[in-house]
């Protein structure tokens, strides 16, 4: 009796589980491809990184050169105007009381402070009317930020004597406050 | 035959997605990090650029104003000259019609005058007295004003004088400065 090997059956795999299996080899093929993408890519950013990291390196130097050598400029110019600022022109107290004094009015001690803005004047007037005038007009003046009269007495020729403590508002010093500068 | 082949490919698709988790997603955040910080530094180097450029454009403009860079230099030298100051009080007041009668410019030699640590400008007061007459007081004062050592006038006093002459004494100060000194700031009241 002969024997014979019967021919195996082909395996029919059904339709969607072909389909399956070829989205499972693309899925594979996607990820790996993926992968070595952004491996290929992180790799070449990483060099770029390093690369503009050389090219800042001379820039912050340049910049680092720069500022030391405009900085103590930029300080020193700032300082001046500061300074300018403040710097006072003490003419304008001689100009304000020379506009202010009254004809009939002479002043004589002078002591001026320009850290407080003040000035100790002494005086003497002719009569008390005429002082009068003469307080009110320096109470009626912008600039004169406080008045104190003192050491008010008639002399032995019947003159008034009188002593002024003026403190002036900061303004006395602007060059433009007073007229005739 | 089929049961085989849905296990392999199911574990097959499961191992792919344990892999994008653990391998593929650190990657692709790992990525995004990396294009951040190329971004960042292509930021950074062009603000620097910029920056750079403005600081020369400045530095450029600056050297135009040599002869006021020079005055501010004149108003706050880092060691005045006390003779230079002292021939230009002489001659002023000279020219002015006025007589130095006493000077006392000896804190200004002093070392301790420019002792105010943190103050890049340190304030040097001397005093003078002067005699003559008013308007020549006042021709003085506005020349001093006037001068590019900003000269600060601290005080002024004189006595009444009937003969129109009279003796004022002034407290000055001039400046000097100290670049390296950084300034203080302000304190704050508790």
């Amino acid at each position: 009796m002969a024997i014979e090997i019967a021919p195996r059956g082909k395996i029919k795999l059904p339709f969607w589980l072909i389909v399956l299996g070829v989205f499972a080899i693309i899925l594979l093929i996607g990820f790996l491809g993926s992968y070595f993408y952004l491996e290929i890519s992180i790799k070449k950013m990483s060099q770029e990184i390093q690369e503009k990291g050389t090219t800042l390196t001379p820039l912050m130097e340049a910049i680092e050169k720069k500022e030391e050598e405009l900085n103590p400029i930029e300080k020193k110019i700032d300082d001046f105007g500061e300074l300018l600022q403040k710097h006072k022109i003490p003419l304008n107290i001689f100009n304000f009381l020379e506009k202010i004094c009254l004809p009939a009015v002479w002043f004589s001690d002078f002591n001026f402070t320009s850290e407080d803005r003040e000035v100790i004047v002494s005086g003497h007037t002719d009569t008390f009317v005429i002082l009068e005038q003469q307080i009110l007009v320096l109470k009626q003046d912008p600039l004169v930020k406080s008045l104190n009269i003192s050491g008010v007495s008639i002399s032995e020729e019947g003159k008034v004597d009188f002593t002024f403590l003026l403190t002036f508002a900061p303004q006395i010093f602007t060059p433009l406050e007073i007229t005739g500068q | 035959m089929k049961r085989p082949i849905l296990i392999i490919i199911v574990g097959f698709l499961i191992l792919l997605a344990v892999g994008g988790y653990f391998l593929g997603w650190p990657k692709y955040q790992e990525f995004g990090d990396k294009k951040l910080e190329v971004e960042g530094k292509d930021t950074e180097i062009k603000q620097k650029e910029e920056y750079l450029s403005k600081l020369e454009v400045f530095s450029d403009r600056l050297s135009g104003y040599n002869d006021e860079l020079a005055e501010i230099d004149f108003a706050l030298p880092v060691e005045p000259s006390i003779a230079a100051l002292f021939i230009f009080f002489q001659k002023t007041i000279s020219e002015n019609g006025l007589i130095l009668k006493d000077t006392d410019l000896g804190e200004l030699f002093s070392s301790e005058i420019q002792g105010t640590p943190g103050e890049r400008i340190q304030k040097m007061p001397f005093s003078i007295s002067v005699t003559g007459s008013y308007p020549a007081l006042k021709n003085f004062l506005s020349v001093v004003y006037r001068n590019t050592r900003l000269i600060e006038v601290n005080s002024i006093s004189f006595p009444s004088s009937e003969e129109g002459l009279f003796t004022s004494n002034l407290v000055l100060e001039i400046h000097a400065y100290q670049p390296k000194a950084e300034k203080k700031e302000a304190e704050i009241p508790e």
